[in-house]
């Protein structure tokens, strides 16, 4: 950080309270020293100098800390779009720096690098997935031809899953394809865990039709990290059966999505620590590192959404040590 | 589709070093009733008043009628369209139904008050509730539940669509709180939209549609329908249960006899209560108890009917809390029953001179208290001020100075009415041992929730007349 002196800001409040301090002074020099005739110019001056320092603090210095605050949140990196959308900038020159800086920091390279952040997630070793889906059809054929119809149901639900993921991370696609892709990991979940793990789906319609709910659109590998994250935090290591509820309900503006499970829960000091990150854009987690591949699926998730509508949506948690978690994601309502 | 009324994201609220909203999320959407339980109360406070008023915060959104209203960058001080029902009124007391309702609203700019139109509308909008108001009554001399409804109407016509409900359970009877719920889920179907606040879940679960678990300053948990059960909330609460060591059995003596009691609304039938027991007298319409609490505390001027304790008769204007006699507890002791003025040992040891029979108490006895009780309440026993101790050490302070005094009866009026989860944890703990130290103890009260947990036998009043008695055996009977 440079010295005070440095800061174009400081030598202009410290010119503006000098002039004003030397007008002060002479106003009051001019009450004391100038007789009646110089007393009531005093006054007149003293006037004309509370006037004008009100009109300064209405107009400049309220608008002033409106824009620090913005550019002070965006430094301490809280929010994003907001600095773009400074309604007081401080000249032309500056609005056309914010302009063009938004301009060479694309989103839409932001929103690329994430995608990619997220095909390499689903990519896991970078498997060809044409080589893929072709052995995954023989190991089902073969199990046709054997008569083991649970692997040949597995074996394809898993290509099912790995078409759906590891193919090209569109933006939007329907609720509808979401939750088949959900129920698909289910299916395939439960080879493993049996009748430990159970999931149910539920509506709040109010006055709104399924069908028209399922058309809403959102992310693509949006849910699927998600019940990832409480199937294996939550449910795996708890002791006994465990359940996930995904509750969808809509308002106006908006797709509420929560994603329930009974399971371990987390330690408060870990919830506010990830609901801190969660509250804004978090850029720092764009390089994918494989030692915290799991941690930052959700985060992952939470920047999309946050890139593509806006940092007032997103993801925010709910949980208890012991009695599960909630996630709650938050979207516009986008129809097709 | 459903609008949303409020949306509150990501709020931060610091002010004195202190943080009071820690990232909340909060919505209400039009036409439901969301309730909000405050384990814990710190920031309640802000967050309803924030919820009215659009004041600076240090992060979040807050978004009224799907409008932003209150952000980070910029608060422009202004009020959201939302009103709060609580314990003390928001009514003119000298002004009647009609004019309160219309008169003193925004946007009146008749300057002659055509008093028949005005009733005609009060008397149309309070049959569609299918109660009765008269439009030209006082408020002074409203009841607290016409008062609700009449706070209720003046919401509504001033456009309030979000309606902040503070513990309403805690000044409505159970009839009259029941009756409100009618009313309340009427004026849903219309839009309205309440925030439901109180402190015991059975009673929140039954009318709300979604209820939010508020504690330090963010919502801990959202519970919607079918989750609202006594087994989803367990891991989030503290438990109630006492330990069993140190109970005294009561003893078969009669120490405190009530006898057609009456200061003029109700009459209180006979009702007994054992040496060493913990009686609870459960009057869910607030018929008799209300004026008993008085009276026992010496407030009432008159009053009829015979009460008895330990065979001597007390009369009006006795001054009961003396001696070995009886001690009235309040139900807002933190600020009624300490003196601001006074430091702690002094809060504790008031009126100890009259017990020992004194005018100055030597040095030696308040040493000895202050060793005895400084392990009980802790350090705040040498506050200079009472004013910089927590909820709880003010209750602790109040209990204790009780149980110093040692009278035959303690009488707690409402004791579980305030304060919030772990703050009643320790009054039900403070009751305990008072109980202990072999004082009896009597708690009225309109809502048996909690109270069950150190009792030894509930009696529930109708119309002041005891209808149906409870053994402690028999506890698990009783609905909640």
């Amino acid at each position: 950080m440079k010295k005070r002196w440095g800061y174009i800001s400081v030598r202009i409040w410290t010119l503006i309270l000098t002039l004003w301090l030397i007008c002060l002074l002479i106003t009051i020099s001019l009450g004391i020293f100038g007789g009646n005739a110089g007393r009531n110019v005093a006054w007149l001056y003293f006037g004309i100098l509370l006037l004008v320092t009100y009109i300064g603090y209405r107009y400049i210095c309220i608008p002033l800390s409106e824009t620090k605050r913005v550019e002070r949140q965006f430094a301490a990196g809280y929010v994003f779009d907001d600095l773009f959308e400074i309604r007081y900038p401080y000249d032309p020159e500056t609005e056309g720096v914010q302009s063009r800086f938004r301009e060479l920091l694309d989103t839409r390279e932001l929103i690329n690098v994430s995608k990619k952040q997220a095909e390499y997630l689903a990519l896991q070793n970078q498997i060809n997935p044409h080589f893929l889906y072709n052995t995954l059809e023989g190991i089902r054929s073969e199990a046709l031809i054997a008569g083991v119809d649970s692997i040949a149901e597995m074996t394809e639900s898993l290509a099912t899953f790995f078409r759906y993921t590891i193919s090209h991370v569109e933006h939007l696609v329907t609720l509808e394809d979401e939750l088949a892709n959900i129920e698909n990991y289910y299916y395939i979940q439960q080879f493993r865990f049996g009748d430990k793990l159970t999931l149910s789906i539920q509506y709040d319609l109010a006055d709104m039709e399924e069908m028209e709910l399922l058309q809403c659109r959102l992310p693509k590998l949006t849910l699927q990290p998600i019940v990832e994250n409480s199937i294996y935090h939550g449910i795996e290591r708890k002791i006994g059966k465990g359940s996930l509820t995904i509750r969808i309900s809509a308002t106006v503006n908006r797709l509420l999505i929560r994603v329930s499970d009974d399971g371990l829960g987390m330690e408060a000091d870990v919830l506010s620590a990830l609901n801190e990150r969660l509250k804004s854009l978090s850029l720092d987690d764009v390089n994918p590192r494989t030692d915290r591949q799991g941690g930052i699926a959700i985060l992952n998730v939470n920047n999309r959404i946050k890139l593509l509508f806006g940092e007032a949506y997103g993801i925010y948690i709910y949980s208890q040590p012991g009695a599960g978690t909630d996630v709650e994601i938050t979207l516009p309502l986008e129809r097709v | 589709m459903r609008e949303e009324l409020l949306r509150m994201e990501n709020i931060i609220w610091e002010s004195g070093g202190e943080r009071y909203l820690d990232n909340l999320n909060f919505h209400v959407i039009s036409g439901e009733i969301m309730g909000l339980i405050a384990s814990g109360s710190k920031g309640l406070g802000q967050l309803i008043e924030l919820i009215g008023h659009n004041v600076p915060i240090q992060f979040g959104r807050v978004y009224y009628l799907e409008k932003l209203v209150n952000q980070y960058s910029y608060s422009d001080g202004s009020d959201n369209r939302v009103y709060v029902i609580e314990e003390s009124s928001g009514l003119i007391d000298s002004l009647s139904v009609a004019d309160n309702i219309f008169v003193l609203r925004k946007g009146f700019r008749k300057y002659v008050v055509n008093t028949k139109v005005l009733n005609n509308q009060v008397l149309r909008m309070v049959e569609e509730m299918s109660i009765s108001i008269p439009p030209d009554k006082k408020a002074a001399d409203l009841n607290p539940f016409e008062r609700c409804v009449v706070e209720l109407l003046k919401a509504k016509m001033m456009g309030c669509r979000l309606i902040i409900l503070k513990h309403p359970a805690n000044f409505l009877g159970q009839m009259h709180l029941q009756e409100f719920h009618r009313i309340i889920q009427v004026c849903c179907e219309n839009g309205v939209s309440f925030i439901y606040i109180g402190n015991h879940h059975q009673d929140i679960f039954k009318i709300a549609h979604r209820v939010s678990l508020f504690s330090d300053g963010r919502i801990k948990k959202v519970f919607v329908a079918g989750e609202m059960t006594d087994a989803a909330i367990l891991p989030y609460i503290i438990s109630y249960d006492l330990p069993d060591s140190g109970i005294r059995i009561p003893e078969d003596e009669i120490i405190l006899r009530i006898k057609n009691f009456s200061a003029g609304q109700g009459v209180m039938a006979d009702v007994e209560m054992r040496k060493g027991e913990c009686l609870t007298l459960l009057d869910p319409e607030n018929y008799v108890i209300g004026d008993l609490g008085k009276g026992l505390g010496g407030q009432l001027a008159d009053w009829t009917g015979e009460v008895m304790l330990d065979g001597k008769s007390l009369r009006a204007g006795d001054q009961m809390f003396r001696m070995d006699g009886l001690a009235v507890i309040p139900d807002d002791p933190t600020e009624t029953y300490l003196f601001p003025d006074m430091n702690a040992m002094e809060n504790l040891t008031f009126l100890l001179d009259q017990k020992i029979g004194k005018s100055l108490i030597k040095k030696s006895y308040l040493k000895s208290i202050r060793s005895e009780y400084a392990a009980l309440t802790g350090p705040c026993i040498d506050a200079a001020k009472i004013g910089e101790l927590t909820v709880r050490e003010r209750y602790s302070l109040v209990y204790y100075r009780v149980h110093l005094f040692k009278p035959k009866v303690a009488v707690c009026i409402q004791p579980l009415a305030k304060g919030d989860m772990y703050c009643r944890r320790h009054v039900l703990d403070l009751i305990f041992t008072l109980k202990k130290s072999g004082i009896s103890v009597l708690l009225l009260t309109n809502n048996i929730t909690d109270t069950l947990d150190v009792s030894d036998r509930l009696l529930v009043l109708t119309e002041g007349r005891p209808v149906t008695e409870y053994r402690k055996e028999d506890f698990d009977k009783v609905k909640r």
